[in-house]
């Protein structure tokens, strides 16, 4: 291998050169059916993905046909006949595919497969074939020990087409995987899945170690409970740190968190809180019933963002709301109505006393609130650590107002850059001023903050990071020559 | 907080060909092999990172300085970046940009990634250079890869056997 690697050009085979366990984990990246294919590169990599301890299998590597556009109403006989016929086609080759699909991760999940896996990834689609193989392939994932677990299926709503099952989507549950080994997961992800009754008390009681935790769309199986009470669902560990929850109400049941190590939460379904979160430090929530309630307990966090609230919500229901998020250094409003005289921006500057940067992402200026009247003067005096307000739609920054900018001497002009208008439905100079309205502070804005916006330090880290580089570059300038002399031999290596 | 308060001691960062940097304790122990020798008090004035050179080291503190948390998220969480997806959305364009570099200097980064145990740099060099490589035919990643075909082929068929059900 050396005697190949000198005779390649410069900066030659790199990657072949690196030790056997870096490429392993550069071959983790890789989903294992394309893995196994580096077995043909070269004789250096025949055997390599042997050894990774990552299998994942997706079916997006083996099912990439769409399916056929189904003609309107009214079409003529002869394009519904090409329809059908296209269909059938497709549903031949799918056939094959699945078979193909089911042979191949057979091959990669072994039942006496040696060593713990770091990571197992499936993703199946809705196919009533994979789904009699799924059992099997996540038992024996699961019996190998993976750190990493994620296990996503798309379930088919519609139960279009013939390969949908009309049922449930599969349950998942460690119960039922006899020999399961949990004691090493680290990280959990499932979507799309039923979760078996017990599951909640396994994951607290065989996954010590469990600190990511990712709920997408997972419904959950509860006993029936006489009259109209609910099952109260209690998800959480003693070890969990990073929880996301999506879309898992159901009026079935309640959901109660019991994380007391808790550092990241996002979540978009209505939970109740039951013991104190202290180490929280990141939240992210949408509105919804009982979300203001969540909210006051997330009072230790120091960013937090805020999804889809109203104007009402964040103003009016709950004034002192803010008042004891005494951490909070970073809030980020998403999609939430910010009010039509902006009161909310005007409202959370007041109430969060050490807020040192806002981020507005597509935000709508509408939703009344009774505070417009007392908009302006109130704000002298408070948001004394702000440092920027940030404004995005639809992941483009409009204008990052320094505050240095809004507190500026400036005169009463509100001068505006219009260079980046954004494609939003939403005016952003018109937003400016109202932001400068409420703020009673005249905002100057032109060309040289909005470059400041992409290369201009924003914060003290890259501050920091800025002047240490200026330094970095003057010692490397001084050491440049030593190091010229040394290419030439360096090169040969 | 405590990152933050603590974290103003400095440590010397020197690399083979005598460039000494010098960084916050907080933004070397994103480097778990750092993390470790401070922790065993190994480290009291310079660390020695023995193979890596000054151009790729300082790159390697330039990526540790930008995902240091500024959170004060506890200590065992430092390789993971815990923001609300729009924070970590600005994240990941800086990274997108910082990975913008020749393929020389993305298998050194890998390498010091590797041995200096930034578990975020590794992922995100190889995974950059795993998506160069996905998608393409074994050709064309052999030529990316500047590798040699070095099989026989009755060889390569034999593989294509051995493994039927990948390659069908």
């Amino acid at each position: 291998m050396g005697t190949a690697a000198a005779a390649a050009p410069a900066g030659g085979d790199r990657l072949s050169n690196l030790p056997d366990s870096l490429l392993h984990s550069v071959l983790s990246s890789l989903r294992s059916r394309q893995a196994v294919h580096t077995s043909l590169l070269s004789r250096r990599w025949r055997h390599l993905w042997r050894a990774v301890p990552c299998v994942d299998v997706d079916h997006r590597d083996f099912f990439d046909e769409p399916q056929p556009v189904a003609p309107g109403h009214g079409a003529s006989d002869a394009a519904m006949g090409a329809f059908r016929e296209a269909q059938r086609k497709r549903a031949a080759r799918e056939k094959k595919q699945w078979r193909v699909m089911e042979d191949f991760a057979d091959a990669v999940l072994p039942l006496n497969g040696a060593w713990p896996l770091d990571a197992y990834r499936l993703h199946v689609r809705d196919d009533l074939h994979l789904r009699k193989a799924m059992d099997r392939w996540i038992r024996r994932g699961l019996a190998r020990g993976p750190a990493e677990l994620g296990v996503a299926f798309d379930y088919d709503h519609h139960g279009a087409g013939y390969n949908s099952c009309w049922k449930e989507p599969p349950a998942f549950g460690f119960s039922i995987f006899d020999g399961a080994v949990t004691g090493r997961l680290r990280r959990l992800s499932l979507s799309g899945l039923v979760l078996l009754q017990g599951f909640p008390e396994e994951l607290r009681s065989d996954c010590p170690l469990l600190e990511d935790l990712r709920l997408v769309n997972c419904q959950c199986i509860t006993q029936f409970l006489p009259g109209n009470r609910r099952n109260i669902i209690r998800i959480g560990s003693r070890s969990l740190k990073r929880l996301v929850i999506e879309g898992m109400s159901s009026p079935h049941h309640r959901l109660c968190l019991t994380a007391t190590a808790l550092v990241s939460l996002n979540i978009d379904t209505p939970v109740a809180v039951e013991d104190e979160m202290r180490s929280l430090a990141v939240a992210s929530v949408s509105c919804h019933a009982g979300a203001l309630l969540l909210l006051k307990s997330l009072r230790s966090a120091t960013a937090l963002e805020l999804r889809r609230f109203t104007t009402r919500a964040l103003v009016e229901e709950e004034p002192e709301l803010f008042r004891e998020h005494h951490n909070l250094r970073t809030l980020v409003l998403t999609e939430c109505d910010i009010g039509d005289g902006c009161q909310v921006v005007a409202h959370v500057l007041k109430s969060i006393p050490n807020l040192e940067r806002l981020v507005l992402q597509d935000c709508m200026i509408s939703g009344s609130c009774m505070m417009a009247s007392r908009r302006g003067a109130a704000l002298r005096g408070c948001c004394e650590n702000l440092k920027s307000i940030r404004v995005k739609y639809e992941g483009h920054d409009v204008v990052h107002a320094p505050i240095a900018a809004l507190r500026g001497k400036s005169k009463d002009a509100v001068k505006l850059h219009r260079g980046e208008r954004p494609t939003s439905s939403v005016e952003w100079h018109h937003w400016l001023k109202r932001i400068a309205l409420c703020s009673n502070h005249a905002i100057h804005l032109s060309q040289r903050y909005v470059a400041s916006i992409t290369t201009g330090p924003e914060s003290d880290e890259e501050h920091e990071s800025t002047a240490w580089k200026h330094r970095a570059s003057k010692k490397h300038a001084r050491d440049i020559a030593i190091k010229a002399r040394r290419r030439g031999r360096l090169a040969r290596f | 907080m405590a990152t933050r308060e603590a974290g103003k001691k400095m440590i010397m960062l020197k690399s083979p060909d005598g460039m000494e940097f010098e960084v916050e304790e907080a933004v070397a122990m994103e480097s778990q092999t750092i993390r470790k020798m401070i922790e065993d008090d190994c480290a009291d004035t310079a660390i020695l990172i023995p193979n890596i050179n000054s151009k790729i080291l300082s790159r390697v503190i330039e990526y540790c300085n930008k995902h240091v948390p500024t959170t004060g998220a506890t200590g065992a969480a430092a390789s993971d970046t815990v923001a609300p997806a729009a924070l970590a959305e600005d994240l990941k364009i800086w990274d997108a940009e910082f990975i913008k570099v020749n393929r020389a200097t993305r298998f050194d980064l890998i390498q010091a990634a590797s041995y200096l145990n930034i578990k975020g740099l590794l992922d995100l060099t190889s995974q950059t250079t795993i998506d160069t490589i996905s998608d393409n035919s074994l050709e064309e990643i052999r030529s990316f890869l500047s590798t040699k075909n070095d099989y026989l082929p009755e060889e390569e068929q034999t593989i294509r056997r051995e493994n039927q059900w990948a390659f069908q």
